[in-house]
């Protein structure tokens, strides 16, 4: 059975285990090894799996003095979707008044999770 | 409407400004005056636009701005006086302010003040980067606010000097926002901010690490057209023959925070050489009777949750202060010790529960902590870049011997 | 041939303190002066890297002994004293006629005591040399006192605590930020109706019956005199009018260093070791800073050799500690090189002549030190001109004075309140270590600087120690709203200085439609 090995630093305490996950060829797990805690050793495996994140950035303000509102997803999405993201809200305009957690947009590209900003702007 | 009968005035809205002045409030004071000398309250939260903040104080995953509305919320809320776009231009060490803004200059007697102004950055000048003096090169932190306040991009092809947090977060969102960042440039063996900010800022994005490395010049003459690298020894030199160019048009510079003490050094507060931040108590008194201090100012700090933390005990000891409360006597001092790099604070009253914070010099696994004699702990890893926090109990303080005044905390590889 | 773009009777080339020194001395008269400037900026060359002082006495005494180990044996040191030179000349001059126009052109300034100071034997040597020699010329000259390590302590506390002795003078040396001299001047004479254009780079000159025409990036401009301004790059400027030219000119560079203000009570006045032949070695206060020149002055190909070399800067730091121990690496707020022109030709001397095939042109080479000199010289350059045929009528209405944009920092807080009164915009303050306001850029703007460097120079935004950490963002935002031009349009410096590459979001909407 050909073991296929994947090192996975691990975020969760400042020790930063380099904990390696061993998957066969048809992804299925046969191995995790080198880590501290419970904590470490599920982070491992759901990094490897499908690396999640938050994403933060800003989308242009139209008739405002600000030039920019500060947004994010409010939920993690695929690692893999962040420059899609990306380039969607590169191509949206918002205006004020806008409050802390406002839904700029839904679901965005089918992740799951909302755009929501950060900032109150209020003019 | 400036009154002449303030009992704190907080300089710097950052998190530790916002969090002493809410909390000089809440600790019975009347007057109290927040002096920001930006547009907008937050300090640099409102640029940070990042998340990881609030994990302690909140218990929650926010981002700077989420974070610093918390408190931009409870400061409109709470009839504090907030002073936008002003300056203080003097400070005595008789606690005279004096601050200037578009109504005027004006000198202000508030009872107690607190110092809460963050810090600044280590600049290219002061690290002496041989070169001409082109256009493109930035310090992280202005970078991120042309990025994330006035909406424009530094360059498209950055090299990023130093791995502290803000450097990565900055390669992470200049590589977002589509520019490319051509490596990260570290001096030390080690990345120089959290583990969460290497895996996310640049392990995710590929971009290359050069770890023993430092930039040795600039090129170009009006604007970066590259930067020179090499690998450097043990003692941090340049390593003939290891040189190589990377073409970019813009450099970025993560090589170090310093406290901002103009004002501190204005009105003789005692500064410490290695925080080069005002030496305090565990009240965060300075040597100035009360004139407080908190924040980045005292010493840079690595997460905000301690800033607010210290901001609430500087804002609360400074409305205590301006009450006429009598200040306990500080009978100890705290000596930084083997692999420490600083404690804070440097005077406690011995007599009391204290929660004493510090930075280690260089990474070390499987230690203890000790201090003086009275106290220990274990810990599996230390690292610069994570402060420690230890509480000092009572029962430990017990232990001191009659007649100590000092304690060395140190941290020790174990056996 | 394209219509020129300005008639003038004189073009000046180069907006140095030499040019603009001349254009000031050219708007007495009623004349049609025009000044071109190849950068954005005026003092973009030599005079931005220069060292500044305007001094005479003791400290030009230490000059003139460099030549010392030339003197055959048993000659008697006044040889080396050579007053019919313009450069000895024009120091002597210049000091004086400094005075008062330094007040008449508000440009802020102080005396600063010189000390020049000795610990072991060749020192001595040298300093009892200078001592010598400035007795022997008597006046000015013979205008300082030697004294012991007592009274050195008492004026310099910080010093070399092994000297043994020392020569200290207190009237002769004026500190000043050479642009703010060069930028005063130029006002001044643009007041009095001299124009002066830059980004303007003269690309050819050429002969046209009586008149002449500088063909210049933006056009031609149709003149009768030229006078050539243009210093390190002189060279090229004069073999636009036709070879000829044997000046050997030597560019030579030199790294100073700035620390922070916090620093300023080091050093009172200059401090430095007796003069030894290719180097200089002092500590001094510039304003609230302290300025470091300690090091040699290094050979290079180019006028415009201000790479800074770290190397340079480590040793000058160690002697700069010689000085004063008490100096650290950590109080570096800035370094940068400026490089010295020399002639090999006359080598104690300015070139001021007339090109040899055009008695229009006229050469206007200045060594150093440049600033010292200027005004005697802008009246020597005026004094040629008119003997070449240029008609010189005085002015009735010319304004001799200048009022600087407001030193807010420097101001008390009444004065302060009545700025802000009658502009608000004087209570926002921008830069926060060197105490800015928004008032300040506007009005540095409003006279003619459009870069982040011309509004640094005029205000010193940006000069203090977070070297515009906190402020630049603010201050390229107003040269934009002011200016009326993108963020992205605002130039650090020279036309392709840009600060900003692009706008937000901009690269992403790129990336998609395929293009790099």
């Amino acid at each position: 059975m050909v073991k296929n090995l994947n090192e996975i630093t691990c975020i969760i305490c400042p020790l930063a285990c380099c904990i390696s996950v061993a998957v066969d060829d048809e992804g299925r797990l046969i191995e995790v090894a080198n880590f501290q805690c419970k904590e470490g050793k599920e982070y491992a495996v759901a990094e490897y799996r499908a690396p999640m994140r938050v994403l933060t950035t800003t989308v242009i303000v139209g008739k405002s003095r600000h030039a920019l509102v500060p947004v994010r997803t409010n939920r993690v999405i695929l690692r893999e979707k962040l420059f899609d993201c990306m380039q969607h809200l590169a191509r949206i305009k918002v205006e004020p008044p806008l409050m802390v957690g406002d839904v700029i947009v839904r679901n965005i590209l089918n992740t799951g999770s909302d755009i929501i900003t950060t900032s109150e702007l209020l003019d | 409407m400036i009154s002449d009968n303030i009992d704190v005035l907080v300089i710097g809205s950052g998190p530790a400004g916002m969090a002493a002045a809410i909390q000089a409030k809440e600790s019975g004071s009347d007057h109290v005056f927040l002096v920001e000398r930006a547009e907008e309250l937050g300090g640099l939260l409102s640029q940070c636009i990042h998340n990881g903040f609030g994990l302690i104080y909140f218990n929650e995953d926010m981002t700077g701005p989420e974070y610093g509305q918390r408190f931009v919320e409870k400061v409109m809320d709470s009839k504090i006086e907030v002073l936008l776009e002003t300056m203080v231009l003097r400070l005595t060490a008789d606690r005279k302010v004096t601050l200037c803004n578009r109504n005027g200059v004006k000198t202000l007697s508030p009872k107690s003040i607190v110092l809460a102004m963050g810090c600044r950055e280590r600049t290219r000048e002061s690290i002496v980067i041989p070169g001409y003096r082109p256009a493109g090169i930035f310090t992280a932190g202005t970078a991120q606010r042309w990025v994330n306040i006035e909406g424009y991009l530094p360059g498209k092809e950055i090299v990023i000097l130093g791995s502290g947090d803000v450097g990565m977060i900055m390669a992470r969102r200049l590589t977002l926002e589509g520019a490319r960042v051509k490596a990260v440039v570290e001096i030390l063996p080690y990345i120089g901010g959290l583990i969460r900010n290497e895996v996310q800022c640049l392990y995710d994005f590929k971009i290359p690490v050069l770890l023993e490395h430092t930039v040795i010049n600039v090129l170009g003459i009006q604007r970066v057209q590259g930067v020179t690298v090499a690998r450097v020894d043990q003692n941090r030199n340049p390593i003939s023959g290891t040189e190589k160019s990377i073409d970019c048009d813009t450099l970025l510079l993560s090589v170090g925070l310093i406290p901002e003490n103009e004002l501190s050094f204005m009105a003789g507060v005692n500064l410490g050489p290695i925080t080069g931040g005002p030496l305090v108590n565990e009240r965060m008194e300075t040597n100035r009777p009360g004139i407080f201090a908190a924040g980045n100012c005292v010493h840079v700090n690595d997460l905000v949750d301690n800033v607010t933390l210290e901001g609430e005990k500087a804002g609360q000891n400074a409305a205590e202060h301006a009450s006429g409360k009598a200040a306990p006597k500080m009978g100890i001092r705290l000596e930084a010790g083997e692999n420490v790099r600083y404690v804070i604070p440097q005077m406690i009253t011995g007599e009391r529960e204290v929660t004493i914070r510090l930075r280690v010099k260089e990474p070390e696994k499987g230690v203890i902590l000790k201090v003086g004699d009275i106290m220990t702990k274990t810990l599996k890893v230390v690292k610069p870049s994570e402060m420690l926090n230890l509480i000092l109990s009572e029962t430990h303080l017990n232990r001191m011997k009659k007649g100590t005044t000092q304690l060395v905390v140190s941290c020790q590889k174990k056996g | 041939m394209k219509q020129p773009i300005l008639e003038a009777d004189v073009v000046i080339i180069g907006g140095g303190v030499t040019g603009a020194a001349i254009a000031r001395e050219l708007s007495r008269y009623q004349l049609g002066t025009v000044l071109v400037e190849k950068r954005g900026e005026l003092c973009a060359g030599q005079t931005k890297g220069s060292l500044g002082n305007i001094y005479t006495g003791l400290n030009l005494v230490g000059s003139m002994i460099l030549k010392s180990v030339l003197l055959p044996p048993g000659t008697p040191l006044t040889e080396l004293y050579h007053p019919h030179t313009l450069h000895t000349k024009w120091c002597e001059e210049g000091f004086r006629e400094w005075e008062p126009v330094l007040n008449e052109l508000d440009i802020k300034h102080r005396y600063v005591p010189l000390t020049i100071i000795a610990k072991d034997e060749d020192q001595i040597k040298n300093l009892e040399k200078i001592r010598d020699l400035g007795r022997q010329l008597g006046g000015m000259y013979a205008d300082f006192e030697q004294i012991d390590r007592e009274e050195i302590f008492a004026r310099e506390p910080n010093v070399n605590p092994e000297v043994v002795t020392a020569l200290y003078a207190s009237r002769h040396v004026i500190d000043i930020f050479p642009p703010e001299v060069a930028i005063a001047l130029a006002e001044n004479a643009v007041q009095n109706g001299c124009k002066i254009l830059l980004n303007t780079e003269v690309i050819g000159i050429l002969q046209n019956g009586h008149h002449q025409i500088v063909q210049t990036v933006k056009g031609p401009i149709k003149t009768n005199f030229i006078v050539n301004a243009a210093c390190g790059w002189g060279d090229k400027v004069c073999d636009m009018a036709g070879g000829g030219r044997d000046w050997g000119l030597q560019y030579r560079k030199t790294v100073m260093i700035i620390l922070d203000t916090r620093c300023k009570g080091l050093v009172n006045g200059m401090v430095r070791w007796p003069n030894v032949p290719g180097r200089l070695d002092l500590v001094q206060r510039r304003e609230d800073n302290i300025l470091i020149e300690c090091g040699t002055y290094d050979p290079t190909d180019r006028p415009d050799d201000t790479y800074t070399i770290r190397e340079d800067v480590i040793k000058s730091m160690a002697v700069a500690k010689t000085l004063i121990p008490r100096i650290s690496e950590k109080d570096i707020i800035n370094t940068f090189t400026g490089v010295r022109v020399f002639n090999t030709r006359d080598v104690e001397d300015h070139i001021v002549e007339f090109h040899p095939s055009n008695k229009k042109f006229l050469n206007v080479m200045i060594r150093l030190p440049g600033i010292i000199g200027a005004l005697p010289m802008a009246g020597h350059v005026v004094g040629m001109l008119q003997n070449a045929g240029c008609k010189l009528v005085k002015k009735d209405d010319f304004h001799s004075y200048r009022k600087t944009i407001p030193r807010f920092r420097d101001l008390s807080d009444e004065v302060r309140n009545r700025l802000i009164r009658n502009d608000p915009r004087y209570g926002h303050v921008v830069c926060r270590c060197e105490t800015v306001t928004e008032g300040q850029i506007i009005e540095a703007i409003k006279r003619g600087a459009s870069t982040e460097e011309g509004v640094r120079m005029r205000t010193r935004a940006g000069m203090g120690r977070c070297k515009g950490g906190f402020c630049g963002p603010r201050v390229v935002k107003i040269l934009a709203r002011e200016l009326k031009i993108p963020v992205t349009e605002v130039k650090k410096r020279s036309l392709d200085s840009p600060l900003l590459l692009c706008r937000s979001k901009e690269l992403l909407l790129r990336n998609e439609k395929g293009i790099a």
